[in-house]
């Protein structure tokens, strides 16, 4: 089973044989843009971790963090609307019951 | 086959009018030979006077107007108003090549199991290949074929491929009608990758045709970050309808996990897991979930893995929505209590309600204090190990400040058993874990210590602007909402024509005399030695509660004795007592504030002053405080700063029978804005608020890019 390390690899790996084919191919304008793209989103995502550690007063305030809560909230176009119902293909009595057996198992260890 | 075909282009519109014309002119340029064309436009919402420009200069275009700026939703919209046997799909911020109809046709024809065919598109400015079809480049990423190449030879001859772009497509009705509607909770961006998928699964082949060609202004960089969003958003739709038991293994490559928003994955997936259970059987579920319990705390953490199992209980609505309360003093009968006992019993009758206490306390008590009945809602003990230690009664965050653990985390903990969590009482140091979180501030008596999480609610609540205001200065946060409290104290018998020369007080004899008893004795008195003639055959009485041995009560009474006029105490009246003074009673007094300097010792909202108002009194109340939203100055009251003041108004009002009578009438109207069912159609919006951001989907508000390149 991969880790988020692994994850990164294969990123890295999926980045440098596109960045390869595009020089192979002598396409360098190219090859040049997507590489500050590249740069541009590796330092905005280093920027947003060093300062969200920084701002962040969560490691001190509680042992329990919600990773979701974002300050501030990532970029997102869409608001949000009343649901439709669905209609489930899968028999929601044992997705229920499969539900309630993972929450059950569960234990919450999260420390700051 | 008959010998005129009918085919409908669709191009879906938004904000487009400058790129219009050259589009339509290209179209109606284009070799229609044995062809009979139906063009047909869905405006998405916009603003730019398209809608009107299309109908004063292309009346042979048909015009729909979208009510959602949904694309997908768009084209759905244009194939259910087809009417040809073919159907395509082009983007507007282009030009069609003059064989652009018949080289769908071409290949169309050649085989009626091809389902769909592709242009080809040139990049307008470069002259370069846009795209000649779409493939998946790896981790369920797609790109179009060609992208930025120059053209050569292997892009001449028409082939079949995995994935068309809804670019510039043809569909062939039978296959559209086989397969059914696009998927509309893509909104913009992969719905024709799914589409794509979905008519290959039925058996339908896809093509490229080359002679079809279409010059494309493609999108800037305006719209890279909503592309992007879109595309790492609809990439977990995608794997969750069609590759389920690959959706855990591709969260490492979202982007979204790698730029650390994990907001957005959060979401994401919760709508990816509920679009699997639309589309498969629940042994696919639940090895799905299972995969889930194991991969997904690594990237969004324990808290928020308990949280996202949870979450999907109830929004495939598998149970109802669970709300906790949380009222650390919930064992005392105050109006904070009272205050959230509304709220509660409101929501017990949509949603399973909990009261989480950290004493013995029996929900059938607030019917005895309040009159206010919980019977459907439960309620729980949990005691928190650090005041117990130390034998206190009522948990006051006060005395948390040097522990290196947080000792309210063991309600935090709790709190993940919720999908909205409650802080009713202003625990401000109390981490909210449920989905959506809801602090209630009667006033900002705590300053910004350790611990502090008052950040970290979902909705800020107060109780007055007066509240919102030391919130914003205190806590340096902004309100989400505001709740007057509801007030119900309406005299039937109460009639402004009919009423006695009574001045009424209703405030507590507070030990530290902050309802300032004393000043409007002294202030009575003096009107009657100053001004005999005005005050002859007038009252003034105050009521209020008071806790025995309460040595203020002495005080006034020395106060009292030494008094000019007619002035009364009653101390713990009954409330059919105070209904009874309410409807007799012409004026209402109310001086908490007066001289003070410490916010918190202000009135922060003022319920009796309303209590006066629904009954008729003309209020005379302090400048200050809740009191100022509560009273318009010389129209529904007076509002004043000294003493002097407080004298001169009311002499105006006894002096004058006609205006204490109009405004003892704008004083009743005015008091509707904050009865019981002004609360909860307020509650009911915050409620509602909570609900979508719990239940929502995604709709796209605002403008998006002229089309889904």
């Amino acid at each position: 089973m991969p880790s988020s390390g692994t994850g990164k690899l294969q990123y890295l790996k999926d980045r440098s044989t596109n960045a390869l084919l595009l020089l192979r191919q002598g396409r360098f304008r190219v090859f040049v843009d997507m590489f500050k793209m590249e740069a541009d989103l590796q330092l905005s995502v280093l920027r947003q971790r060093i300062g969200h550690r920084v701002n962040s007063h969560s490691k001190l305030d509680s042992e329990y963090i919600d990773r979701r809560k974002l300050r501030p909230p990532s970029y997102k176009p869409t608001a949000i609307k009343p649901a439709a119902d669905i209609t489930m293909q899968a028999d929601p009595e044992e997705v229920k019951a499969e539900l309630s057996k993972i929450l059950s198992s569960f234990k919450v260890k999260e420390r700051g | 086959m008959p010998d005129t075909l009918r085919i409908t282009v669709l191009s879906v519109t938004f904000n487009g009018i400058a790129l219009l014309e050259a589009f339509l002119q290209s179209l109606l340029a284009t070799d229609q030979q044995g062809i009979e064309l139906d063009i047909l436009l869905i405006d998405n919402g916009s603003t730019d006077g398209t809608v009107d420009w299309v109908k004063a200069n292309y009346p042979q275009a048909r015009l729909l107007e979208n009510d959602e700026n949904n694309y997908t939703k768009a084209v759905n919209l244009g194939i259910a108003n087809s009417v040809g046997e073919y159907f395509v799909i082009t983007n507007n911020d282009a030009t069609v090549h003059r064989d652009w109809l018949q080289g769908f046709l071409d290949v169309m024809r050649s085989d009626e199991t091809i389902g769909a065919v592709q242009s080809k598109l040139y990049f307008v400015e470069k002259n370069k290949i846009n795209s000649v079809g779409v493939e998946e480049i790896g981790n369920f990423y797609f790109a179009d074929i060609g992208f930025d190449a120059e053209d050569s030879p292997r892009y001449a001859a028409p082939c079949e491929r995995e994935y068309v772009t809804g670019g510039s497509v043809m569909f062939r009705r039978s296959c559209l009608e086989d397969v059914g509607e696009w998927d509309e909770d893509f909104i913009m961006y992969m719905e024709d990758v799914d589409y794509s998928a979905r008519c290959r699964q039925r058996g339908w082949k896809l093509w490229y045709s080359p002679s079809s060609i279409l010059y494309h202004h493609y999108h800037g960089n305006t719209s890279h970050t909503l592309c992007e969003y879109f595309c790492t958003r609809n990439r977990f739709l995608f794997i969750a309808k069609h590759f389920p038991l690959q959706l855990a293994d591709s969260i490492s490559t979202s982007h979204f996990y790698q730029k650390g928003e994990i907001d957005n994955l959060y979401r994401s997936l919760l709508h990816a897991v509920q679009k699997m259970c639309a589309h498969h059987d629940a042994d696919t579920v639940k090895r799905v979930l299972r995969q889930l319990k194991e991969r997904l705390p690594e990237f969004l953490g324990d808290v928020a893995t308990h949280m996202f199992f949870s979450h999907l209980e109830v929004l495939l609505g598998l149970r109802k929505i669970r709300v906790g309360i949380y009222d650390h003093a919930g064992h005392f009968a105050g109006g904070g209590q009272r205050y959230v006992a509304e709220m509660a019993s409101i929501m017990q009758e949509r949603y399973d309600v909990g009261y989480i206490f950290n004493n013995r306390v029996e929900l059938s008590e607030y019917k005895e204090w309040f009159d206010i009945d919980l019977s459907k809602c439960s309620k729980k003990i949990i005691k928190i190990p650090f005041f117990e230690e130390r034998n206190r009664y009522t948990a006051d965050e006060g005395m948390v400040l040097g522990e290196r653990t947080n000792p309210f985390d063991i309600i935090s903990l709790d709190t993940l058993n919720y999908d909205i969590f409650v802080n009713a009482n202003m625990l401000g140091k109390l981490n909210p874990l449920s989905p959506v979180s809801i602090f209630v501030c009667h006033f900002p008596d705590q300053e910004k210590t350790r611990f502090f999480q008052v950040d970290k609610y979902d909705h800020l609540v107060i109780n007055s602007d007066y509240t919102g205001d030391w919130v914003n200065r205190r806590w340096n946060l902004e309100p989400t909402a505001k709740l007057y409290p509801p007030v119900n104290m309406y005299n039937p018998l109460s009639n402004p024509a009919d009423k006695e020369k009574l001045i009424l007080s209703v405030a507590r004899f507070e030990i530290s005399g902050s309802k300032k008893q004393i000043e409007m004795i002294k202030t009575f008195s003096e009107m009657c030695r100053r001004y005999p003639d005005e005050t002859r055959g007038w009252k003034l009485l105050l009521v209020g509660g008071s806790t025995p041995g309460n040595t203020y009560i002495d005080e006034v009474e020395e106060v009292l004795s030494g008094a000019h006029g007619e002035i009364e105490c009653k101390v713990n009246a009954a409330v059919s007592e105070i209904k009874d003074y309410y409807r007799r009673a012409s004026i209402f007094w109310h001086a908490c504030g007066l001289d003070e300097e410490r916010p918190e010792r202000v009135e922060h909202f003022g319920m009796t002053t309303v209590e006066a108002m629904q009954n008729y009194c003309v209020p005379i109340v302090i400048d200050g405080g809740g009191q100022k939203e509560i009273v318009e100055h010389g129209d529904s009251g007076f509002r004043f700063s000294t003493l002097n003041e407080l004298m001169a108004f009311s002499l105006t009002v006894m002096g004058d029978r006609a205006q204490c009578c109009r405004m003892a009438e704008r004083a009743y109207q005015r008091s509707h804005l904050f009865s019981h069912s002004v609360f909860k159609e307020h509650l009911e919006t915050l409620l509602a608020e909570a609900e979508l951001q719990l239940l929502g989907h995604d709709i796209l508000p605002g403008a998006r890019p002229t089309v889904a390149a």
